[in-house]
């Protein structure tokens, strides 16, 4: 312990010494705002010379100048600031303004300023996103990016979205981007339990030059959040509260009613043989299921952080807690957040601790099925002139012969719980050299451990409880989980030489390595009055309620060696590279290895002599990069292996063969070219950027039909002959039609247009039509529609028509007649936000778009089949055709004719339009604040998905997968008033 | 000084970190899984491959219900009720192409099994007894294989040995695109691997579910059987029925046995079977949930085969007639386990009454006709007591064998194949509109469909396999 005081003791002093020689002749300050928050990679600049410099993270510069010099200090985030020097400390406050140069790229393993980068990424403000009540990050990340797609197939509390970057870049479905945060990979679906009121920066990286340094790992692109760091200085108090309503969207799809529906079973032959009698007392009741599913779910949102430390010791800690219940019954979201954030240190020697913690409680119901034990199905299915409950008041039994199970029932009386735990934790040392000025060394660990529990209650008085094994329900408990950590070693040198030539290197060394554990049983025959484990029978050899138990694990581990070199002249001309060698542990030892590179370059022309006179042109600048990127990720850790699974014969455990492995197996590799100009107008007040981007992902992991004569139908492989191309382009716009000193309008928008196309497969293997029904063929993008397009109906029979492959209508469906029609992901979207602030007051008006994609809706189906006459249906059906002569779309209901199943008949444009968010907010003036202790308080109003335009014939056209099963739960309408207060 | 040296410790520790965790820290071991290279390395770790071997015989594309149930479904025994659960519907009507998916999932679960018997047949571990009784067992396994392969797929070795037979996979190679050999390739196979099992297998105790030195004997006469071989099915089934120790199951009994869901420890009836216990069993893909009326109850015993039984014939007592949907028909009561859920009905593959069977027909073909009679009377009228024997000569006597295999083994799969190394057409008698009119009552032994397809899915990954004639 002593020797240690010695060293830090030795370390302060000789930091001291440095600093006094420093000084010298050199000016040095800080740059903050006017709350006193650091500009971090403000650039400061003699007038009139040529020497320039950049702030560094912190929002300290240092410079050589005389007295009576003018700095002029430039930055992203406010506006232009010109200072006379007169003392050899100028500390310098500058007002906020919104601007895209010089945004901080963090990149996780360091930042760098937007003005020196030479890839494509996007920073997401947090303030934008952080009071939308959604609980799980991902989703607020719609529309804020271009070439970010994020789309959430549901809209129960705590749902992941579903996140692709630059297009989907593999075969294997798996296109989730890589999440850092705070400097380690945190796994994709665990947002909801993370606090996103926590997060400093969102950045997101997209080319390879932005994600090369992640090169193992970044070929679906790199979204990097930091996390707040404590501010030096009087201790600051936050408060957020926010209370909010949801409702659920009106559906487009309209089903017949009690007196619809009765008569259009009357007029198909009556198959539930209703009597008259019977058929008078049903007209009289007509219930819309929709009420009974769905109410008003509620949200309520208190944080609270404290921020504060000297010059020494800073901290940031938050408390948070969100609980939001769902708009269908019986779910919902409970979750409890906190967090401490640490650093200390010296100029010369710091260390950070972050530690996150959250728990949340999840209660969901079954989606996205075509299950008739959902209860989201039976919103849509359940016949109208049904009520849940009887006179009694017991739940309503179908007593219909293909009678359904009571939907409501099923919902309330089935409790699905999926308790989270979350921990992050990082811990960084960074020593600068002191003997060697500019080289360093900086370690980072850190570990994102989840635990996931399963409580599954399905008593026996419910459907699926009766489908149970022994036929009187089952308690499904299920505990995984996981642990990955992840370790950074760096060494970074930095100087600058003859002042022109500004260079940092670095090399680099990673590891990774993930630990997966579940275990988990099913108990049957719940017959005591418990909701939990004292329910369950204990299995016999013949009650048949031997409860199943079984459990698994994995594992997976990295381990990378990177260097990267940096280069810019006088501020103006950049070039970056960076070189990795990757090996992972899912690949055969021979290929294991792999090596990523990366190569960009950037050039500032505004910075030329030759465009001073442009005036109106304040910034332009440059840049292009190329690189390779891998992706690890196939289906399983270990699918390089063949390996033998348990199995069990006559009582006694055996060994099978379950999969064939294939030790040839290696990375699959995506090369990028990227090339973009960023530019700003009339002093920034017109600013935006336009990239266009080429994306090649070779070596597709694929699974090749092999002769199952060698005991294997399908083996995973590396097709060398299969490519995927994603390219694109991607415009930002950022605008003030009217800027003066009480009234503001600022337009952002953003525009992604993603071309994916299947470029090769292997001989033999040239189209691949999924289980959903989607192709993947050469020449298409992946995962297209694939149908039997149809043609209508024969007025003079009522018979369907389909179109045969080459355009000629017939009355045969054949799926030789299937097409490729349209694709399910979406190629255009983005996002356009309008900012109005009038004095303290503001309005923040967000749309979001995706266009261009159609969905097969298999939920509409679910209802407008005919012979699903038993259970409620579409009111189209109404326009079925009855007579010779009758012109409808709509065939006649006979099931030797009838395939519209498999036609187009059921493909939808699923593009929207979406008011995603608008907020009106108030700051309180300051002369009001100033009677009080308060330092700011801000009151708002927000709305979500208020309005929605699309085609789409269901709930909601936000979707994700390839098509929409059925049971669909709704983002839902939410509004919500809130404060913010600051002490 | 000190600062120095704390960089350079820190300096060299930190390069020691890079280089430490290299080789073993990837090194990663799957955790609930054994990898092949490692998995029969002892003879606990070959046991439990076959354990695996065996467990593979379950599958439903094999003895868990395909192969007991196309045997008599394609022939003139079961037909599929009106009212069904649109289940091998293209068996039952021979509507077979290169899209017939069960030919694909036969093809596919049985070169599973051979797979696995492979890997343990070539195992370099030591020659032992105990390693030579389970490599025995899988040299069995993957004899009984390749002869359902070889009589699904290829023509009768009785009509014709050198067309195209089956490919012949004996070691483990996805990349392999291996072609079809001939029909007598196949069964050279068998016998090799069949004379193999019998010299390395030791036990004739274990019970039924596992493979003895005597079950290896009963399959050799029934191999033999079906390449017209009668000298050696005869030498076969003689040594099974001389020493074997088995004994045909009492009239009284004869429900109980079917009853019994147990392996059998005591040889009565039983030679080999497929065991399906509470736990690891089909479920409603099974066998007897397609023929239980509380199941999907499709398959039913048609009257014609019905009317073969005499009224004091005990085996009549497990076909019950019954009604389905508004048809008057003959259910299936052999698999009586179904709904029992401590234990499932095991899958006969030989029974002791085949042999007997076997051994009647190649005496009476190898003109020992008064022998012949013993051993089909030892059957026919332990089955039905009231029965006064057969008397029956020449082609009569044959008749009656084959007659009598029909009623002995109906509903255990092997009357189509019975039918087929005789290439007798297949003639089904319509009684009580059992079939509808859209299926054919005749296939004959000319017919294309006699023989499966081989599935596009194998066509197209592989590239030498021939399909076969007319599809």
């Amino acid at each position: 312990m002593r020797e240690k005081l010695k060293l830090i003791a030795l370390l302060l002093l000789t930091n001291c010494f440095a600093a006094a020689f420093a000084q010298a002749q050199t000016v040095t300050g800080k740059i903050t705002s006017q709350t006193g928050e650091p500009q971090a990679f403000a650039t400061v600049q003699v007038k009139g010379t040529t020497t320039t410099v950049s702030a560094d993270a912190q929002g300290v510069y240092s410079i050589k100048a005389k007295n009576g010099d003018v700095l002029v200090i430039t930055g992203s985030t406010f506006r232009k600031v010109e200072v006379t020097v007169d003392k050899p400390v100028m500390d310098v406050s500058v007002t906020a303004q919104v601007n895209s140069l010089n945004e901080i790229v963090v990149t996780g393993y360091g930042t760098k300023s937007k003005r020196s980068s030479t890839g494509a990424s996007n920073t997401i403000a947090v303030s934008d996103v952080k009071m939308q009540p959604i609980a799980s990050f991902d989703q607020l990340l719609q529309g804020q990016a271009p070439g970010l797609l994020s789309l959430s197939n549901s809209g129960q509390p705590g749902a992941a979205a579903s996140v692709v970057i630059r297009g989907r870049g593999n075969l294997t479905n798996n296109s989730n981007p890589l999440y850092i945060v705070d400097g380690i990979e945190i796994t994709a679906a665990d947002f909801a339990t993370l606090n996103q009121n926590d997060f400093e920066s969102i950045t997101i990286l997209k080319d390879a030059t932005e994600a090369a340094i992640y090169g193992s790992r970044g070929a679906n692109g790199v979204i990097v959040v930091t996390t707040k760091k404590g501010r030096a200085g009087k201790l600051r108090l936050g408060y957020d509260v926010q209370y909010g309503w949801g409702k659920f969207p009106k559906s487009k799809l309209v089903l017949m009613n009690s007196n619809e529906k009765l008569d259009y079973e009357i007029a198909n032959n009556n198959p539930n043989n209703w009597s008259q009698a019977e058929i008078d007392s049903l007209r009289n009741i007509d219930i819309n299921w929709a009420d009974i599913f769905f109410r008003t779910g509620l949200t309520k949102n208190h944080q609270l952080s404290a921020s504060g430390g000297n010059d020494k010791t800073r901290f940031y800690a938050s408390l948070g807690f969100f609980d939001q219940t769902g708009i269908v019954v019986n779910t919902g979201i409970k979750k409890y957040n906190g967090r401490i954030n640490l650093e200390t240190g010296t100029n010369n020697f710091k260390l950070g601790f972050n530690l996150g913690i959250g728990y949340s409680e999840f209660s969901n119901t079954n989606e996205s099925n075509q299950s008739i034990a959902s209860p989201l199905n039976a919103i849509q299915w359940t016949l109208p002139y049904f009520t849940p409950y009887d006179k009694d008041g017991n739940y309503l039994q179908d007593p219909t012969p293909t009678g359904q199970p009571n939907a409501l029932q099923e919902l309330l009386e089935i409790q699905r719980d999926f308790p989270q735990w979350k921990g992050i934790s990082t811990i960084s040392l960074e020593y600068k050299i002191p003997f060697v000025k500019g080289l360093a060394v900086r370690t980072n660990w850190g570990g994102d451990y989840t635990q996931n529990e399963w409580s599954i209650y399905t008593p026996r008085n419910t459907y699926a409880g009766s489908l149970a094994q022994g036929g009187q329900g089952s308690l499904q408990r299920r505990f995984d989980r996981n642990f990955r950590y992840t370790g950074t070693n760096t060494i970074s040198y930095k100087t600058t030489i003859a002042d022109d030539h500004d260079i940092s290197v670095s090399v680099n060394h990673e590891i990774v390595k993930n630990t997966f554990r579940r275990f988990n049983f099913t108990g049957f025959g719940l017959t005591l009055p418990f909701r939990n484990e004292g329910a369950i029978t204990a299995g016999t050899g013949t009650n048949g309620f031997i409860p199943t138990v079984a459990g698994a694990g994995t594992a997976n581990a990295l381990l990378s060696y990177f260097a990267t070199a940096n280069y810019g002249y006088r501020s103006k001309y950049f070039l970056n590279t960076a070189v990795r060698r990757d090996a992972s542990s899912r690949f055969g030892a021979n290929n294991r290895w792999a090596t990523f590179y990366q190569v960009g370059a950037g050039w500032i022309v505004s910075d030329e002599s030759f465009m001073k006179s442009i005036n109106i042109i304040s910034l332009l600048k440059l840049r292009a990069s190329i690189g390779t990127v891998g992706n690890q990720v196939t289906n399983t850790d270990f699918d390089s292996r063949a390996l033998l699974g348990r199995s069990s014969y006559a009582g006694v455990t055996g060994l099978s063969l379950i999969q064939p492995g294939n030790p040839d197996l290696k990375w699959e590799t995506r090369q990028s070219f990227n090339t973009g100009v960023e530019f700003g107008l009339w002093q920034n007040r017109v600013s935006g950027s336009i990239d266009y981007y080429n994306a090649l992902t070779k070596n597709l992991f694929l699974n090749r039909n092999i002769s199952s004569t060698s005991g294997f139908t399908t083996q995973l492989f590396n097709s060398p002959e299969s490519k995927l191309r994603n390219s694109g382009i991607e415009f930002v716009l950022r605008g003030y039609p009217v800027r003066s000193k009480s009234f503001s309008w600022l337009v952002e928008g953003n525009f992604t247009y993603n071309k994916n196309r299947v470029v090769s497969l292997p001989a033999g293997q040239d189209s691949t039509v999924a289980v959903d029904g989607t192709i993947t063929a050469v020449g298409f993008p992946a995962n297209s529609n694939y149908l039997v397009k149809y043609a209508g109906v024969d007025p003079a029979n009522g018979d369907p028509l389909y179109y045969t492959k080459d355009g000629k209508v017939t009355n045969v469906y054949d799926t030789d007649d299937q097409v490729i029609l349209g694709t399910t992901d979406a190629p255009y979207f983005g996002g356009i936000n309008n900012t109005f602030t009038y004095k303290g007051l503001e309005l923040n008006v967000f749309w979001v778009f995706v266009y261009g994609k159609e969905l097969y809706n298999n939920d509409r189906l679910n209802v407008e089949n005919p012979f699903y006459i038993a259970s409620s249906l579409n009111r189209d059906l109404l326009r079925e055709w009855r007579n010779p002569g009758d012109q409808t779309n709509i065939p006649r209901a006979d099931g030797a004719v009838y395939f519209l199943g498999g036609t187009t008949h059921f493909l939808e444009n699923a593009s929207f339009w979406r008011l995603r968010n608008v907020m009106l907010s108030y700051n309180l003036p300051e002369s009001i604040m100033k009677k009080t202790k308060i330092t700011g308080c801000r009151v708002f109003v927000q709305g979500q998905n208020l309005y929605t335009v699309t085609k789409w014939r269901s709930y909601d056209p936000e979707l994700n997968a390839n098509f929409l099963a059925g049971a669909q739960y709704p983002a839902p309408k939410t509004i919500t008033v809130g404060m913010s207060l600051a002490f | 000084m000190k600062s120095k040296l704390i960089i350079i410790t820190s300096g060299i520790l930190f390069c020691t970190m890079m280089v430490s965790c290299k080789k073993e820290f990837l090194d990663l071991k799957p955790y609930d899984q054994v990898a092949l290279d490692d998995a029969i390395k002892d003879e606990a770790g070959m046991q439990a491959a076959l354990n695996g071997t065996y467990a593979q015989l379950r599958n439903i594309n094999l003895f868990g219900r395909a192969l007991p149930l196309v045997g008599d479904l394609m022939a003139d025994n079961v037909y599929i009720a009106t009212v069904n659960s649109n289940r091998f519907i293209n068996e039952f009507n021979y509507v077979f192409n290169n899209n017939f998916g069960q030919s694909l999932n036969t093809w596919t679960e049985a070169y599973v099994a051979i797979l696995r018997a492979n890997n343990i047949i070539n195992s370099p571990l030591a020659a032992n007894a105990n390693v030579n009784q389970m490599k025995g067992e899988a040299h069995a396994i993957r004899a009984l294989m390749y002869f359902y392969l070889v009589n699904l797929y290829g023509k009768p070795f009785t009509v014709d040995a050198a067309s195209l037979g089956v490919p012949i996979v004996l070691t483990y190679d996805p990349a392999a695109k291996p072609e079809r050999k001939k029909v007598s390739d196949a069964y050279q196979q068998i016998d090799a691997d069949l004379s193999a099992a019998f010299n390395l297998i030791t036990s004739t105790t274990k019970n039924s579910s596992y493979v003895t030195k005597y079950v290896v004997r009963a399959l050799q006469a029934k191999v033999a059987l079906y390449k017209g071989d009668w000298a050696a099915a005869k030498t076969a089934a003689l040594d099974v029925v001389n020493n074997g120790g088995y004994t045909l199951v009492p009239a009284a009994s004869y429900v109980a046995y079917w009853t019994n869901a147990a392996p059998i420890t005591n040889k009565q009836e039983t030679i080999f079977e497929v065991s399906f216990d509470g736990i690891s069993n089909a479920g409603i893909n099974s066998l007897a949930y397609f023929y239980d009326p509380t199941g999907y109850g499709d398959a039913i015993c048609a009257d014609d085969l019905y009317n073969q039984y005499s009224a004091t014939d005990i085996r009549r007592t497990l076909i019950v007639p019954g009604v389905r949907g508004t048809q008057n028909v003959k259910i299936v009561n052999k698999y009586r386990n179904n709904t029992n859920n401590a234990d499932k009905d095991e899958v006969k593959v030989i029974r002791y009454a085949e042999v007997l069977l076997i051994l009647a027909e190649t005496q009476a073909r190898t003109s020992e006709e008064a022998n012949a009679l013993i051993r089909l009377n030892q059957v026919a009228i332990i089955r039905d007591p009231s029965f006064a024997g057969y008397s029956s000569t020449g082609a009569a006597l044959i008749n009656d064998i084959i007659s009598e295999r029909r009623k002995e083994l109906a509903f255990e799969g092997d009357r189509y194949f019975d039918l087929a190394r005789r290439n007798a057409d297949v003639v089904r008698v319509n009684l009580n509109s059992n079939y509808p009119a859209s299926t054919p009552l005749t296939l004959p032994a000319s017919s294309n469909k006699r023989i499966w397809p081989i599935h596009q899915t194998e066509l197209d990954a592989n590239r030498n396999i021939q399909q076969n004639p007319g599809y």
